[in-house]
């Protein structure tokens, strides 16, 4: 990871969105959805996202893609700050920078033929790829999807969920990205499938010296693709680092709950897992709780967790971060007690 | 369908007698023109105080057979074309809708994957969960309040004196999913069916309402088929699964039997399928293609596309479900060589 520079840099970023109320929807308060996250991302990387609904990291996504606005803070992609660029310029950048959502039925326009979907792009960003090469091109992609290019002319419909996945992956590399920001890609797909298309992002990422930004709630699909992982919780980040380190050595309390949470397929392999149940639910990211945003759920919350707000302190030497008053060091973690149901 | 010919002796000890049974349980979807088999005739038993998982991905016909047993396949459309579901030894499959009705609740009870679509959005959640007490136990409406109360204490609803009157939209997602156990469990029902029901939940409440759903089955006895595609929350909350294929009922056994010795292609290309610790940021074996179109099945064994251990036989016949070990029963013409070795 010494890479010199990163391809994007997110630096202390707040997103917020206002809270109308009163007869004339004035406007009386505002929920930070994102508040105050930090993160780089480098050439060829996946970074992983990891979060519960509402903690914030699809409106990450979107911010870094100007489709909401960031209240403060900065986001450098290749050294320009994309906060402080014009709608012109944006728009010349954005090509490197392309978006695969959950729901392909939802990104695909029903009324267009597979060709016509991914020549769009071109026609949007003209010089990328010459018109007379239009035809040869889109046949490269689908077979670069692993869809077959005879199907160009089929519309979307005639699809299954996973291939219309594909199309939506082969749109996205159409302009030549550097950055994928896949938010929760592959979520709604069947287990089957959806490693066929963990496998295609994994070729690709090696083919083509992608970076990923993948948001996902689902740890395991993200601890399979992303040597770097990023937890968020009600909009703060609360524990970052490399994979292993978040995997086997999580320092965050919520980190190690998430984790607990999975379920394991083959629990009877290590019966003794200490299992952590949360209690209650995320609390409203309008009115979030005072100092450490997870205390209410937390097992060891202290008075100091309610006063002061803990910052993303250094766990080690490799970039190992968390954000807890107490955390859960190597040394300590055997010895934590394990909270009732 | 007569292709199959599953055998349907219980391999359970005889003194106890199947809650539920399903016998070569056919399922079909009519549209304007053509016939979708969803579910081919599958034979099945839940016994009471038993956790059943029907595992499979969409389409496999695992949902249909949920709706079938309570008898809600919509209609006109799903029909089931054969077989029998026998509840405590009567087949409902010939009862009327009124006659059936007298079994919801306090023999037969469902919940889905999304709570806000299964509650009215326009009555209190309270009313809603009394609304079975008032109609069939006839209690007065302080009696029913109190009950109500006690239930939503059940399913660890906090201050459910407050709640009680608060409406679905007010809840939490987890909280909704909640009420409809409450609501569910209001008459104390013999077989609850769950169908996906944390599916739309995030994975810490995911494991709030799977331990609350175990507690209830221990402390009420009931006997529970949980439909999910989620081989984490099946092996974590069964006792025993049966995996679905494209409407065929294509392994079951215990669930560590068959996720630790699965004897069917399928039930591995599944078991690969998930990213584990085990090969981190190594390729994954996912099974190749797609599910078949259930209007046009393939011939013989309905996995033959996919699999890479196909031969003509499967091709051309289709397997029968049958016991390779005690209680382990396989659908495949090769369940012994994949039993034993794997597959290639």
């Amino acid at each position: 990871m010494e890479s010199p520079s990163p391809l994007l840099e997110v630096r202390e970023l707040v997103t917020a969105f206002p809270i109308k109320s009163g007869l004339f929807r004035r406007t009386t308060s505002e929920v930070q959805a994102v508040s105050k996250v930090s993160f780089k991302i480098y050439p060829g990387e996946a970074m992983g996202l990891v979060g519960e609904s509402g903690c914030g990291k699809s409106t990450v996504a979107r911010t870094i893609l100007g489709l909401e606005k960031a209240k403060s803070g900065s986001i450098f992609f290749e050294g320009k700050d994309l906060t402080k660029l014009s709608n012109k310029e944006m728009r010349a950048l954005r090509k490197d920078i392309q978006l695969v959502f959950q729901d392909p039925d939802a990104s695909l326009n029903p009324r267009m033929r597979v060709r016509e979907l991914i020549t769009e792009t071109w026609l949007v960003n003209p010089g990328i790829v010459e018109k007379e090469d239009w035809d040869k091109e889109v046949a490269k992609l689908m077979r670069l999807v692993g869809l077959n290019p005879n199907s160009a002319h089929h519309y979307p419909h005639q699809f299954s969920g996973g291939q219309r996945q594909r199309i939506c992956i082969a749109r996205a590399l159409a302009l030549r990205p550097k950055l994928i920001i896949c938010d929760e890609a592959v979520s709604a797909l069947d287990v089957s499938v959806q490693a066929q298309i963990l496998n295609l992002l994994q070729d690709l990422q090696q083919n083509l010296g992608l970076a990923y930004l993948f948001i996902s709630h689902d740890l395991s699909v993200v601890r399979h693709l992303c040597n770097r992982i990023s937890v968020m919780y009600l909009g703060k980040m609360i524990e970052t680092g490399d994979r292993e380190d978040i995997f086997e050595t999580p320092a965050h309390p919520y980190t190690k709950a998430l984790l607990s949470a999975i379920p394991n397929p083959k629990p009877w392999l290590n019966p003794n897992k200490d299992e952590i149940i949360l209690e209650g639910d995320i609390p409203s990211p309008a009115r979030p709780p005072s100092g450490c945003r997870f205390r209410t759920r937390c097992w060891k919350a202290h008075e100091i967790c309610k006063i002061e707000e803990p910052i993303l302190t250094p766990r080690n030497p490799n970039g190992h971060c968390s954000a807890c008053h107490f955390p859960m060091l190597q040394e300590s973690s055997a010895l934590h007690t394990v909270p009732g149901p | 369908m007569k292709t199959t010919a599953t055998t349907t002796q219980p391999d359970t000890p005889a003194e106890s007698k199947p809650l539920v049974e399903l016998r070569n349980l056919s399922i079909e979807f009519h549209s304007r023109n053509k016939i979708a088999k969803a579910v081919n005739s599958i034979s099945l038993e839940v016994y009471q105080g038993e956790t059943l998982a029907i595992l499979g991905e969409s389409g496999s016909g695992k949902s249909a057979t949920a709706l079938a047993i309570m008898g809600l396949l919509p209609k006109p459309g799903g029909v089931i074309s054969g077989g029998e579901i026998c509840f405590e030894g009567k087949n409902l499959v010939k009862w009327t809708e009124a006659e059936r009705r007298n079994l919801y609740g306090d023999s037969l009870s469902i919940i889905f994957q999304d709570p806000l679509s299964a509650l009215n959005p326009v009555l209190t959640v309270g009313y809603q969960i009394g609304e079975a007490l008032r109609k069939r136990k006839n209690l007065s409406k302080k009696e029913t309040k109190k009950r109500v109360i006690e239930l939503m204490n059940l399913v660890r609803i906090p201050d459910a004196e407050t709640r009680y009157k608060q409406y679905p939209y007010q809840f939490s997602g987890g909280m909704q999913q909640r009420v409809m156990i409450a609501l569910a469990l209001a008459l104390n029902p013999k077989l609850l069916i769950a169908d996906e029901p944390t599916t739309a939940l995030d994975v810490t409440v995911q494991a709030q309402i799977m331990r609350l759903l175990k507690d209830l089955q221990t402390n009420n006895h009931m006997g529970l088929i949980l439909i999910s595609h989620d081989l984490g929350v099946v092996a974590e909350n069964a006792d025993r699964v049966a995996v679905m294929y494209a409407g065929h009922i294509v392994e079951t056994g215990d669930v560590q039997t068959v996720f630790q010795n699965p004897a069917h292609p399928y039930t591995i290309g599944l078991m690969n399928s998930i990213p584990s610790d085990a090969q981190t940021g190594g390729r994954l074996k996912s099974i190749e293609g797609l599910p078949p179109n259930l209007a046009e099945p393939p011939s013989g064994c309905a996995f033959h596309p996919r699999c890479s251990m196909a031969t003509n036989l499967c091709r051309e016949r289709q397997p029968a479900l049958e016991e390779i070990a005690p209680g382990h029963k396989s659908a495949c013409h090769f369940a012994k060589d994949v039993l034993n070795h794997g597959i290639s």
